[in-house]
């Protein structure tokens, strides 16, 4: 709701300016709009080369796994899960900060989501893509891997319901398609500001075209609040959801290390946690390189922070946990894969993890690192490659030593494992530069509508009957 | 009576026909959320019904003060929900249960607890495609042709310009008495909109905006 | 890439005196494998059908499928093959013909009944009626069908290693003939029990006045025989009758491994002696004194480790012991040896019922003394049989061969006919073979491949397969067989009868006629009658030997090594996969895991960690690879260099390496090149030359005449490290899992149901078995659309005995041989994507502080059929489900590959194609597969099918004829080839099956049962029978 009445008055006071700088309504537009208007300056060029020709090498190496099989992973006959898996799930778990920024937020009336929930949303768009890429390619007969949907055919086969699997495809494929509408409706209203800012006839076609016509009718904005709201309330169950549902995959198994009931609330609040980290890691860099600081404040990547934070602390409460039930619960195979993940030949990967997630979270506890730019950025990297390992200890490490002794095996990836992988944050960047270029990166309407000016009140109580005009009116920090 | 539903129906979409002489309605531009709010309030208190409020971004109290209700939307959801959730629960049940039935792990054919995420995902997807398609149909959108695109101010809409539309179609409409009445409640500026009925997607597009706004 | 061949590249270019055309620089430069595209007229594959078999080789068949329509008809040439458009009446398409022949094994036959699709050789079984075989089969006869469609087999005659024709040989022989009484030919020839060719060695002793004919075998003297001679001064042949015995000793006799000769009724002898239906039954006790760790050690009551040339001291000392007369002053630094007293008590106490026996690698005395203990104890008659084989007293192969070579080098040889042997490649070190044949002008090789003796040889004859050629010969127990062919010769091969007679007459005759003409003084009365019943039959019933108990000469047991504390001995071995080399060339046989060791694709030289340590050898083991060091062992014949593996359980101060590796095979098929985004060229195990090539070591060199089995005084030194070992199984070690479960008689009296109760309770004291069933409520099985179905009266279980079972591995290449399971290749293997549908799990079971000397037992593995099947749940395109009749089944064409499955099996029996692997096979290796089963392709999931195609041939044929399907009328593959009958399987819906009464067994138990998966297949425990004293002595 960017509507602020229920907290306006007592709401600004507490709260610190969510916009610096005294911007009018016209500078937020000009801000925002004029990255996609200017000029394309070479370093996005640069940066979009770098970024397209790595998305390049994920295409040829998922070439060479069409041409030879399966065979040029690394995998083998205990561990039947690795790399493809793991970016999965990792990727997925990214996918989760932007509907959980959007929709969530938006209904606990976090005002201050609206400076970053656009490109948050456009992370997670990219991100679920990356992550579909990896369903679809790790089967072995990747020409048929669309057996998975309930397409009627003649031999009346259908897919098999109670798999995992299955529950995964329907997850997945609906999370990213709510996440788009989600995100779409919420660009129209910009994309009309930019076409009323167009002179150029061909954008001004082409922005009209996904505008649909928008003027900014309050018979509109009536339902499309409507709308959104809902859109909001129905996302917010369905990304808990997700990576519950992809936590299933290993919960349902019979897998020592898999089949543990902790899964989806674990799952969900690493997901959260990364998907944070993801998103700090890019706004930090896109609000310097875009000037646009004063939109996405310190206070912002500072609330971040802080949620990765309480999200980085229950993750570790679930490791710890884990492996005190795998004690407790007396049961030997159950243990072992434990011990295994802590003293086995993965050791080192799991103490990785261990690190990354527990340990360094843990230094937002003091604000002045959760404030400092540097810090944060470094952090939220470090978070990621935590996560990464999480799930690698996981598939992996429950795989290669569960129930018989004489199956056992090691798992070491190829080249093809490592560059698709890297391919797959190719594919990321260029979508996220795409973005970056062509659409407005922070929410335009929502963000005036958040700001103090945006409140009739705020004109009745100050400046009479506001004939102050639309030159930008004072914004006073503090509130009043 | 069909014709008037059709009009009413319109008229909630904020569609409205030109009159006679090819006008559209008139067009006020107002300083700010605040003027504008309490312009459509007193729009609404002289009686007019084809009228619309624009602005950047939504205004707290437009609604109550335009006396328009609560939309409809939630609705639509319901009924989306409900038929993804069956629609999910009757494909589970149907596949498994009656078309193929197959011995797997030697569970039930059909059992609720295996089938409850593809319900769920389903639900929600019925539901958020149902909430989007009805905002679209209640707004009339895509809305390619709107005479106001022809407004030269009217392009700050979506910047920040707060604007008034009186439509012509409206019974009270008098292009001299509404002019005056505009002013009254507090309107920078009146335009009449012409609807020159060229089909052009919102208009020829806008001079340079870098400028301030002029009027 | 490659041009097509101009009609006559083949024809040389060079020595040309005129200017000579080229059409491409291969041919210029006479490239071989240009030049063998000269050969065949056209690209290979170009003539063939897609896929499937070339159109010649499909006339062919059709050809030998007529030619065998009647069978008993005479055999017609191939020139009149036929359309299958006039159909043999016998033949109907997709419905198998079994065909009673024998397969020729180490000098004796073994009865099989072989199954023949369209004229095309499948799958080998046992013959049920044959006396010694009985049904059952080992795993060499399981994997001779291969040897039929080696793609490297030898096609053509060569003379001078050019292409000639069997018309050139014949006349030859013509000409050869001419001055034959003053000719010195001289024959090698394998060890044969065939009467025709020994007939045709009277008839060339006739022609060539001044033959001399030497039988050779690779491995060296068969001990057993001259310990007989020297025992009873004739040629007699032990066959032992476990079934009665209850005390055996072997010697390292590994007389349970497929290797032994008569393997298959030493297997089901001991079985019957091991069965237990109740607490009550005995059972035989078994003592095992060997230096490696075999098969037989792995089934040992009490086993003690000891160098092989330690052993003749052993026995020497059990024989004074138990009072041999004539044997004095022996053994002395094992008379009181705790096992020697412990043997002697109960050879004592079982007296009749004991029985001694000596092994391959022991001297010919050690198995004179055996049987001087044997008749001690009064056994021969009761659990040992003596023979009357009525063959000559020969002398040591040894004095032949070195005679023989000296007068091959002093050219006083002016022939030598090698038949079936490889001397080149196998001949000891000591003797430079190779350099005495080039002094001999003709020299005739008839082998299977271009080996290595083809190449040094001047005439090279192409070898049938038992399976392409008429031949006969005794079986262990002297059984006469007639080796009928299925399919006339794939390539233009003679068998040895062929070769002999046309040597000796200049004749062309067929093999047909050779073994009619000779079994005309075979069979009495009317022939034509005995001879149809014979090849209907497969055997000559009652042409058994006599068995006789001769008068025992002398034995002094004196040993004849003497080998220091910590000298170190070179014990050389048959290989357990290869033989000496004859079925190194066969893919199933190379990726067959060692059963000991669980290596493939190598041979290592065995040695025990105390030894390994002492010389400071290791195998570590990284990131799932085992990087072995190698090193040179140094012994009188020469010096080898081989990978290390270290065995528990081996005897310290001794090495054990096999036969049958190094092989130098000539292989015409080209060198498969693909592109360098194409992995083919990487997973095509045929795609490198002949499959043994360059497979492991020939340790050959290191022998002498005089030490064949035992070198002693040997050094081994370490020269690097880092030699990738491929294994199919990385962890030895149970972790105290109770997956394989054994008990001694006494516990197991006490506590019957040991097995079952290894898992009690579920944690948490509450017993699994109470826990409530999985859905038991609304089952699929009680519901219509199941129950309805006419599988539904069939629930098909499974019982694996671990009592009887010894880990043979003759079930692991019968599941290959009728699954059509691909090999993978060392390199697979060691990332571990073998595709073994059952698996040989070995694990080290030992008390604490007898590290040093392990059990060794053997499980085998393949998919339990689960009733809750963890695999299916995850399925997301229901690929795996569950049938009617209670399997649980692949259906591979709608399988995606999500591997899922495989990863929720507790079980780790299913296997995935990560390559295309059947595209890649050689069209011959095509021929070889079960038209029954689906050859999978790639990215697809496979397991254990529980043989569902035999099941559903039952169910058909059954349904034909309005019937129910008897118990034992339908049986696995692997079922169908335990000699030991460990595996039963039927319907556990019928309460009076065979798997239903060995399910009532309280010995029974599943795997992992407490994960309530309900397996369909049991394991009965193991019971052990050791000996307690010796428990107390070593404990």
């Amino acid at each position: 709701m960017s509507k602020p009445a229920t907290t306006h008055g007592e709401g600004l006071h507490v709260d610190p300016p969510l916009i610096t700088g005294n911007l009018s309504f016209r500078d937020i537009t000009n801000m925002v709009s004029l990255h996609t208007e200017k000029k394309t300056p070479l370093a996005w060029y640069a940066a979009f080369g770098f970024a397209s020709s790595i998305a390049g090498l994920l295409l040829i190496m998922i070439a060479y796994l069409v041409w030879n099989g399966t065979g040029v992973w690394g995998l083998n006959n205990p561990v039947g899960w690795g790399w493809a898996i793991v970016n999965f799930v990792f990727w997925v778990g990214i996918g989760h900060a932007g509907t959980l920024i959007s929709a969530i937020l938006f209904l606990f009336r976090q005002k201050w989501r609206t400076s970053i929930n656009r490109a948050a949303e456009a992370m997670t768009l990219f991100a679920v893509i990356c992550a579909l890429v990896f369903p679809g390619i790790h089967v072995g007969r990747i020409w048929a891997a669309y057996w998975m949907l309930p397409i009627p055919n003649q031999m009346d086969m259908w897919p098999q319901f109670k798999s995992p699997l299955l529950w995964d495809v329907f997850a997945v494929s609906s999370y990213f398609m709510v996440s788009l509408v989600f995100w779409y409706v919420g660009l129209i209203p910009d994309l009309a500001t930019l076409r009323d800012r167009t002179r150029k006839v061909w954008r001004h076609k082409v922005l009209s075209f996904f505008s649909m016509g928008w003027t900014g009718a309050n018979r509109h904005w009536r339902n499309y609040e409507k709308t959104y709201l809902i859109l909001a309330a129905l996302a917010t169950p369905l990304v808990l959801s997700v990576h519950s549902v992809v936590s299933f995959d290993f919960a349902v198994s019979v897998v020592p290390g898999w089949h543990t009931t902790i899964f989806p609330p674990y799952f969900v609040a690493g997901a959260i946690f990364s998907g944070f980290a993801m998103v700090v890691t890019l706004m930090v860099i896109s609000r310097k390189v875009y000037g646009i600081e004063n939109l996405i404040t310190i206070t912002h990547l500072e609330k971040m922070n802080i949620i990765i934070l309480v999200t980085g602390t229950m993750v570790g409460f679930a490791y710890i946990t884990e492996f005190f039930i795998a004690w407790y619960s007396g049961v030997p195979y159950e243990f072992y894969a434990f011990l295994n993940r802590a003293t086995g030949p993965y050791a080192w990967a799991y103490w990785t993890m261990m690190s990354c997630n527990l340990l360094f979270p843990q230094f937002f506890w003091i604000k002045k690192l959760r404030r400092s730019i540097p810090f944060m950025f470094v952090t939220s990297i470090i978070v990621n490659i935590g996560m990464w390992f999480e799930r690698f200890v996981i598939t992996v490490i429950s795989l290669h030593r569960d129930y018989m002794p004489s199956a056992w095996d090691y798992y070491s990836p190829t080249f093809v494992d490592v560059f698709t992988f890297v391919g797959t944050f190719g594919l990321f960047l260029t979508l996220f530069l795409l973005f970056l270029r062509w659409v407005p990166m922070v929410a335009i309407a929502e963000v005036k509508g958040v700001m103090p000016e945006a409140d009739p009140h705020h004109y009745d109580e100050h400046h009479g009957d506001g004939h102050a005009g639309h030159a930008a009116p004072q914004v006073t920090p503090g509130g009043h | 009576m069909f014709k008037k539903l059709i009009r009413s129906s319109k008229t909630s979409m904020g569609i409205f026909d030109s009159n006679a002489d090819g006008v559209y309605g008139l067009l006020a531009e107002f300083s700010n959320p605040s003027t504008l709010l309490h312009a459509a309030a007193d729009t609404h208190q002289a009686g007019y019904t084809h009228y619309d409020a624009h602005s950047p971004f939504p205004i707290h109290g437009m609604d109550k003060a335009m006396g328009l209700g609560n939309s409809k939307i939630g609705y639509v959801v319901i009924l989306g929900g409900a038929t993804g959730l069956s629609l999910a629960t009757w494909l589970q049940w149907w596949t498994s249960q009656i078309d193929y039935p197959i011995n797997i792990s030697g569970k039930p054919f059909f059992a609720v607890e295996p089938s409850i995420p593809v319900m769920f995902e389903l639900t929600i997807l019925f539901s958020a495609f149902a909430a989007v398609a009805a905002m679209f149909a209640f707004n009339g959108l895509p809305r390619p042709y709107n005479p106001l695109f022809y407004s030269e101010a009217f392009t700050r809409v979506t910047d920040d310009g707060f604007f008034l539309h009186i439509a012509a179609s409206d019974a009270q409409f008098d292009q001299e008495k509404t002019t005056e009445f505009l002013k009254r409640i507090g309107a920078l500026s009146v335009e009449v909109i012409h609807d020159r009925g060229v089909a052009d997607m919102g208009g020829t597009p806008a001079p340079a905006v870098a400028a301030p706004a002029a009027h | 890439m490659i041009e097509l061949p101009v009609i006559d590249a083949a024809s040389p270019a060079v020595g040309d005196p005129k200017q000579h055309f080229w059409r491409s620089l291969q041919d210029l430069r006479q490239d071989p494998h240009f030049k063998r595209l000269g050969h065949e007229e056209f690209m290979p594959g170009a003539s063939d059908a897609p896929g499937g078999s070339s159109r010649r080789h499909f006339l062919q068949l059709m050809g030998a499928s007529m030619a065998l329509a009647g069978l008993t008809g005479c055999r017609r040439p191939v020139e009149l093959t036929l359309p299958y458009s006039r159909k043999p009446e016998e033949i109907i398409p997709g419905i198998p013909l079994f065909y009673a022949t024998a397969m020729p094994f180490r000098g004796v036959l073994s009865g099989l009944l072989v199954q023949s699709f369209e004229g095309r050789p499948t799958k080998v079984e046992g013959n049920p009626d044959h006396p010694v075989s009985q049904g059952a089969s080992g795993l060499f006869e399981q994997a001779s069908v291969l040897n039929l469609y080696d793609p490297d087999r030898s096609k053509h005659v060569l003379h001078d290693g050019n292409e000639a024709s069997w018309g050139d040989f014949v006349a030859f022989c013509q000409g050869f003939l001419a001055q034959a009484a003053t000719r010195k030919v001289a024959v090698l020839c394998e060890q044969t029990s065939s009467p025709t060719l020994n007939a045709l060695r009277g008839r060339l002793a006739q022609v060539y006045p001044q033959l001399r004919w030497v039988t050779y075998a690779a491995e060296g003297d068969d001990p057993s025989r001259m310990g007989m001679q020297e025992a009873f001064g004739m040629a007699l042949r032990p066959s032992y009758r476990f079934e009665s015995a209850e005390v055996i000793v072997s010697l390292d006799a590994d007389f349970l491994s497929p290797v032994d000769r008569n393997f298959v009724a030493n297997t089901r002898g001991y079985a019957a002696s091991r069965r237990m239906t109740s607490p009550q039954d005995d059972i035989s006790r078994l003592y095992v004194v060997e230096s490696t760790y075999t098969v037989t050690g792995g089934t040992a009551d009490n086993r003690l480790r000891l160098r092989s040339s330690q052993i003749p001291a052993f026995a020497a000392a059990l024989a004074v012991r138990l009072g041999v007369e004539g044997v004095q002053g022996v053994g002395a630094e094992f008379i009181d040896h705790p096992y020697v007293q412990a043997m002697e008590r109960d050879l004592l106490r079982a007296g009749s019922n004991g029985v001694v026996l000596a092994g391959e690698t022991q001297p010919a005395s050690v198995h004179a003394l055996c049987m001087a203990i044997n008749k001690r104890l009064s056994s021969i008659g009761n659990t040992v049989f003596l023979y009357e084989t009525n063959e000559e007293v020969k002398p040591a192969q040894a004095e032949q061969l070195q005679q023989l070579v000296f007068d091959m080098s002093n050219g006083s040889v002016d022939a030598l006919l090698m038949i079936g042997v490889n001397p080149v490649y196998d001949m000891p070190g000591e003797i430079d073979f190779a350099g005495a044949l080039q002094r001999v002008p003709t020299t005739i090789h008839l082998g299977t491949h271009q080996d290595e003796t083809a190449a040094a040889s001047g005439w090279h004859i192409p070898l049938t397969h038992y399976l392409e050629a008429w031949g006969d010969g005794r079986a262990y127990d002297g059984t006469l067989s007639v080796i009928q062919p299925l399919i006339a010769p794939l390539h233009d091969g003679k068998s040895e009868i062929e070769l002999l007679h046309t040597f000796a007459t200049g004749l062309d005759v067929s093999g047909y006629d050779l073994v009619r003409e000779q079994w005309r003084t075979v069979l009495q009365g009317d022939f034509e009658m005995a001879w149809k019943k014979v090849i209907h039959d497969g055997f000559l019933p009652n042409s058994g030997f006599a068995a006789v108990d001769p008068a025992l000469r002398p034995v002094s047991g004196a040993s004849p090594y003497t080998i220091g504390g910590d000298e170190i001995e070179v014990v050389f071995r048959l290989d357990n996969k290869v033989l000496a080399g004859s079925f190194s060339n066969n893919a199933w046989c190379q990726e067959l895991p060692d059963p000991a060791t669980k290596v493939v694709w190598d041979n290592v030289a065995l040695m025990s960690p105390a030894t390994a340590d002492r010389l400071g050898l290791e195998v570590p083991y990284d990131k799932g690879m085992h990087y072995a060091d190698v090193v040179e062992i140094a012994a009188a014949g020469g010096a080898v260099q081989l990978p290390i593996w270290i065995l528990p359980g081996h005897a310290d101060n001794s090495v054990t390496v096999t036969l049958g590796y190094g092989r130098q095979i000539v292989s015409h098929r080209p060198e498969r090149i693909t592109n360098f985004f194409d992995t083919d060229d990487k997973t095509d195990i045929y795609g490198k030359g002949a499959v043994a090539t360059g497979v492991g070591v020939n340790v050959t060199s290191l022998r002498t005449p005089g030490a064949m089995r035992i070198a002693t005084g040997a050094t081994v030194r370490k020269v690097s490290s880092g030699y990738l070992v491929a294994t199919t199984q990385d962890h030895g070690y149970m972790e105290g899992r109770p997956f394989y479960r054994m008990a001694t008689v006494d516990t197991y009296r006490e506590d019957p149901g040991f097995a079952a109760d290894a898992i009690k309770t579920l944690p948490g004291g509450e017993p699994w078995t109470d826990y409530p069933a999985l859905w038991q409520e609304r089952h699929p099985t009680t519901e219509p659309a199941l129950k309805d179905n006419p599988y539904h009266a069939y629930q098909w279980g499974m019982v694996i005995d671990l009592n009887t079972c010894t880990g043979c591995n003759a079930c692991v290449v019968a599941c290959q041989s009728e699954n059509n399971i691909q090999v993978v290749g060392k390199d697979q293997v060691s990332r571990g994507r073998e595709l073994s549908w059952l698996r040989m799990d070995r694990y080290f079971v030992s008390e604490a502080g007898q590290e040093a000397n392990p059990k060794m037992v053997m499980q085998p593995v393949m998919c339990m059929h689960c009733e809750n099947a963890p695999c299916e749940s995850v399925c997301p395109v229901a690929a795996t489900v569950h049938s009617p009749d209670g399997t649980n089944q692949m259906i591979y064409n709608r399988c995606i590959g999500t591997r899922y499955c495989a990863n929720n099996c507790p079980y780790k029996v299913r296997r995935f194609n990560f390559y295309n692997w059947s595209k890649t096979l050689p069209l011959e290796v095509h021929m070889v597969q079960n038209p029954n089963v689906t050859v999978r392709s790639r990215g697809v999931m496979e397991k254990c099918s529980f043989c569902i195609q035999r099941v559903r041939q039952a169910n058909i044929r059954t349904s034909l004829e309005n019937r129910a399907i008897q118990d034992g009328e339908v049986k696995t593959a692997c079922q169908q080839a335990c000699p030991a009958g460990a595996i039963v399987f039927g319907n556990i819906n019928d309460p009076n099956s065979h798997v239903s009464k060995a399910r009532q067994d309280n010995r029974r138990y599943e795997m992992l049962a407490e994960l309530s998966t309900k397996p369909r297949t049991s394991y009965l425990g193991r019971v052990m029978n050791p000996n307690p004293e010796l428990e107390a002595a070593t404990a």
